[in-house]
C-alpha cells in the first residue's frame, strides 16, 4: 500500500492540505510545520512519490506528451520521434491522449496529476487566449504558430508544391479534405495556403470542394468525406488530404467506386508516414520533417525547464517540409 | 457490448448531473454496490457489475475524480506500457483502453517503453511508475521466461503471450487457437502452399502464432515446407513483412497464401506483391492478425484475425480497479475470444467502407 498525503499529515501532526502546500512549494508555510513534514516525508518513505523527489531534486525526469489521437499514423510517428529525443536527454515520456480537446489539453498544460517537469503539446483545442494557461513549462507543437514557444511545421510551401504538381500533370479540379471553418486552425491555414496556390496556378477554386471532416482526421473521416464528394456528381479530378489517415480513408473510397488511382483521381496526404509509403498505390504526402520538430520541441523544452533564457526566433524555425512524389499521382512504374 | 443495458433515462432537469442514486436506480442495485463496482471490488456478481456498466453508459455517468481521489489518496491516473505507438496493433489498442478508462472515472497515460528490457523491467518492478495506481505493460524486449521470474510490484496487468506462471493478472490473447484459424481459413479456400511471414527464434507471441500454423496445416494433412516459414525479426515495421515477401519470391518457392503473424507486416507484403504485379487474392491470398483498423483500408482490404482487442482492452482496466481496489488473490488469466474478419484479400466480399 503506497503511503498517503494523509499517512504524512497524521504523522507530522498537520493537515493534509499543509502538506500538499509544501510539496508544492508553496509560500507562507512556518519553517518549523515544513521542517515537520519534510521529516515525516523521509520518514514514511513518501520520497518514492515522484513529487516528493521533484522536492528534493527539483525534477521528476518526466515530460508530458498530449496528441489527439493515437490510432493516427502521424501522431503515433511523432510520438516515436519525440520519444527518442527525450530518450537521448535522460527524459522519460508520458503520452497523453486528448481526443483534440481543449479541456483534456488545458488539463495538461496545468500539469496534471503532477509530476512533470514539462508538456510538450499538439494542440487542436486550445488557442491563443489559453496562452498563460500553462502552469509548467511548456511547448506547442503543430501547425499553430501561437505567442510563446512552438515547434512549428509550416506547411504553406509544400501545400504549393502540391497543387502546382497537380496542375502540372494536368489536374484543375482539385478537392482538399480537412479544410475547417475554425480561424487559426491547422485546416483553416492550409486550406488558406490552398487558395493561395490556387490562385497562383490560375485556377478558380470551387468552394464546394473545401470540405470539413471533423475534428477527427482518421481514415474514417477520409472515406466518408470523399465518398459525399465523390457521389455527389461534382467533378474532381484530384484530392489533397491534411494527414496521410485521410488520404487513405479517401483513397479506399475512391477504389471502392471503380476509380482509378491515380487516372481518374490523383490523392495527396500529409505526413509522409509509414502507411504513405507502404499504401497500395503508394501515396505521395508532404513530409513534414517529424525528426525535425521533435528534436526542436525537446530542445525547447528542456531549455525551459532548465529556465535558460527563450531561443530566438530561429530556434522555432518551420521545420524542413517536401512533397514526396508517389504513385498516387504519378502513376504506377515512375516513382 | 452488453445486451441486457437498460433503457436510457434522462435526468430530470438535464442540467443536474447525473448521480451514483440514478445509475443504482436505472441498474435497480443499491448505492453501494454501484460504488463497489466503479471501486473495483472483486466480490460483485459479474451479472450485477455489467447492469451497472450499462447504467453508467446509458446515463452518461461520470465518476467525480476529484472527490474520488480526495478520499482515496489515488491519482485516478493508470499507465499503459507498450513497446511502439507507431504499430498499427497498439495505436488500437491504447485507444481502447482510454476509452475503457474513462467509463470508470480513469485518466490513462501512455509509456512507450521503446522495446528496452530495462524499461519494460523498471515498469513491471515499480521503480517507474510516476503518479499513477496501476499499470497495463505489454512487454516486448522481456522474453516469458524473464517476465515470469519478475517480482511485479504494486496493481499491474500483464499483456502479451500467456504465461506458465504469471506474477501478475493477465488479460492474453490465444496467439495459437487465433493463428490456426486463420490458417484454416486458408485451407478451406482452397490453398495449399501457404507462406508464414513473423517466426522468431525468441518464442512468445511469435512461438505461438508459429505453432497454430503448424497445428492447422498438420490437422489437414498438409506437410509443412520449412522454406515456406519466414523469419521477421522487427514485428513492428511494414518494411519488415516486405523484406520477407522479397525474401519468399526470391527463393523460388511456390506459394498461394501468406499468413503474416501481425498487419503491419501483411501491409508490407502486401505491396511486395502488387509491385510484382501478383493479384491478391487471385495469385496469393494474404492474412493478417490483429484485424487493426487499417485492415479494412488496404488495397486490398485485408483479411485478419482479431485477437478480441475490445475484450482485452476491457478485461484488463477490470483486472487493474479490482486490484487497485484491493484485490489480492493469486494472478487470474482471461483469454480473449478471437474472430476471423474475411475479406477481399482471401476472396471475402467486398465491403465498402463509405
Amino acid at each position: 500500500m503506497a503511503v498517503t498525503m494523509q499517512d504524512v499529515a497524521r504523522r507530522a501532526a498537520v493537515s493534509a492540505k499543509t502538506v500538499s502546500r509544501v510539496v508544492n512549494d508553496e509560500p507562507h508555510i512556518s519553517p518549523d510545520k515544513r521542517a515537520r513534514v519534510l521529516a515525516a516525508i523521509d520518514e514514511l518513505g513518501y520520497r518514492l512519490n515522484p513529487a516528493a523527489r521533484t522536492l528534493r531534486t527539483g525534477r521528476s525526469g518526466v515530460i508530458g506528451l498530449g496528441l489527439p489521437d493515437l490510432r493516427e499514423p502521424y501522431y503515433a510517428e511523432l510520438a516515436h520521434a519525440v520519444l527518442q529525443q527525450a530518450g537521448r536527454r535522460g527524459l522519460t515520456v508520458l503520452v497523453d491522449p486528448t481526443g483534440g480537446d481543449r479541456d483534456r489539453e488545458l488539463a495538461l498544460l496545468r500539469g496534471r496529476g503532477g509530476g512533470l517537469d514539462g508538456v510538450l503539446l499538439y494542440a487542436l483545442g486550445v488557442g491563443a487566449q489559453d496562452a498563460d494557461a500553462a502552469a509548467l513549462p511548456a511547448v506547442l507543437l503543430g501547425e499553430r504558430v501561437e505567442p510563446g514557444a512552438a515547434a512549428a511545421v509550416d506547411a504553406d510551401p509544400a501545400v504549393a508544391a502540391a497543387v502546382a504538381h497537380l496542375v502540372e500533370t494536368g489536374r484543375r479540379r482539385i478537392a482538399v479534405l480537412g479544410a475547417d471553418p475554425r480561424p487559426g486552425s491547422p485546416g483553416a491555414r492550409r486550406t488558406a495556403a490552398f487558395r493561395r496556390a490556387a490562385r497562383e496556378a490560375g485556377l478558380d477554386v470551387d468552394e464546394a470542394l473545401l470540405v470539413d471532416v471533423g475534428p477527427r482526421w482518421g481514415r474514417q473521416a477520409g472515406a466518408d468525406a470523399a465518398a459525399r464528394l465523390l457521389d455527389s456528381g461534382l467533378p474532381v479530378d484530384a484530392l489533397v488530404a491534411h494527414t496521410d489517415a485521410l488520404a487513405l480513408g479517401a483513397l479506399r473510397a475512391a477504389l471502392d467506386r471503380g476509380l482509378r488511382v491515380p487516372e481518374d483521381l490523383a490523392v495527396v496526404g500529409s505526413g509522409d508516414t509509414e502507411d504513405a509509403r507502404y499504401a497500395v498505390p503508394s501515396l505521395t504526402s508532404i513530409a513534414q520533417g517529424t525528426s525535425e520538430v521533435a528534436g526542436t520541441a525537446v530542445a525547447l523544452l528542456e531549455d525551459r525547464i532548465e529556465g535558460r533564457p527563450p531561443r530566438d526566433d530561429g530556434a522555432r524555425a518551420a521545420a524542413a517540409v517536401e512533397l514526396r512524389l508517389r504513385e498516387s499521382t504519378l502513376g504506377v512504374g515512375v516513382a | 457490448m452488453i445486451a441486457d443495458a437498460p433503457p436510457a433515462r434522462a435526468a430530470a432537469d438535464p442540467a443536474r448531473p447525473v448521480t451514483m442514486a440514478d445509475v443504482a436506480a436505472a441498474a435497480g442495485v443499491s448505492v453501494k454496490t454501484v460504488s463497489n463496482v466503479l471501486a473495483g471490488h472483486a466480490h460483485v456478481r459479474p451479472g450485477t457489475r455489467d447492469r451497472v456498466l450499462a447504467a453508467v453508459d446509458a446515463l452518461g455517468y461520470r465518476v467525480n475524480p476529484f472527490a474520488s481521489r480526495l478520499r482515496s489518496g489515488r491519482t485516478g491516473v493508470i499507465a499503459f506500457a507498450l513497446p511502439h505507438l507507431y504499430q498499427p496493433y497498439f495505436g488500437d489498442l491504447a485507444e481502447r483502453v482510454i476509452a475503457e478508462g474513462e467509463r470508470r472515472g480513469l485518466a490513462v497515460v501512455i509509456e512507450p517503453t521503446d522495446a528496452v528490457a530495462a524499461v519494460e523491467r523498471a515498469v513491471l518492478t515499480g521503480g517507474r511508475r510516476q503518479q499513477v495506481d496501476g499499470a497495463i505493460v505489454s512487454p516486448a524486449a522481456l522474453g516469458p521466461a524473464e517476465v515470469e521470474r519478475l517480482r511485479v510490484e504494486g496493481p499491474v496487468v500483464l499483456l502479451g503471450p500467456r504465461l506458465g506462471a504469471p506474477p501478475a493478472d493477465q488479460a492474453v490473447m490465444d496467439d495459437r487457437g487465433a493463428a490456426r484459424t486463420a490458417v484454416a481459413h486458408l485451407l478451406a479456400t482452397g490453398r495449399r502452399r501457404i507462406a508464414a511471414i513473423g517466426a522468431t527464434p525468441r518464442g512468445g507471441s511469435a512461438g505461438l502464432r508459429e505453432a497454430g500454423y503448424r497445428d492447422a496445416l498438420a490437422a489437414a494433412g498438409v506437410p509443412v515446407d520449412e522454406a515456406l516459414v519466414l523469419d521477421a525479426p522487427d514485428w513492428d515495421r511494414r518494411s519488415s513483412g516486405a523484406a520477407a515477401a522479397v525474401r519468399l519470391l526470391g527463393s523460388g518457392a511456390p506459394f498461394d497464401a501468406v499468413f503474416c503473424f501481425n498487419d503491419a507486416m501483411a501491409f508490407g507484403a502486401l505491396r511486395v506483391l502488387a509491385s510484382r504485379g501478383l493479384r491478391v487474392p487471385d495469385d496469393v491470398a494474404v492474412v493478417g492478425f490483429d484485424d487493426t483498423e487499417q485492415a479494412r483500408f488496404s488495397t486490398p482490404p485485408l483479411t485478419s484475425v482479431d485477437p478480441g482487442q475490445e475484450q482485452i482492452a476491457r478485461t484488463a482496466v477490470e483486472l487493474l480497479v479490482e486490484r487497485i481496489g484491493g484485490y489480492a488473490g493469486e494472478p487470474r488469466v482471461v483469454v480473449a475470444e478471437h474472430r476471423l474478419a474475411v475479406r477481399e484479400s482471401t476472396g471475402g466480399p467486398r465491403t465498402p467502407v463509405a
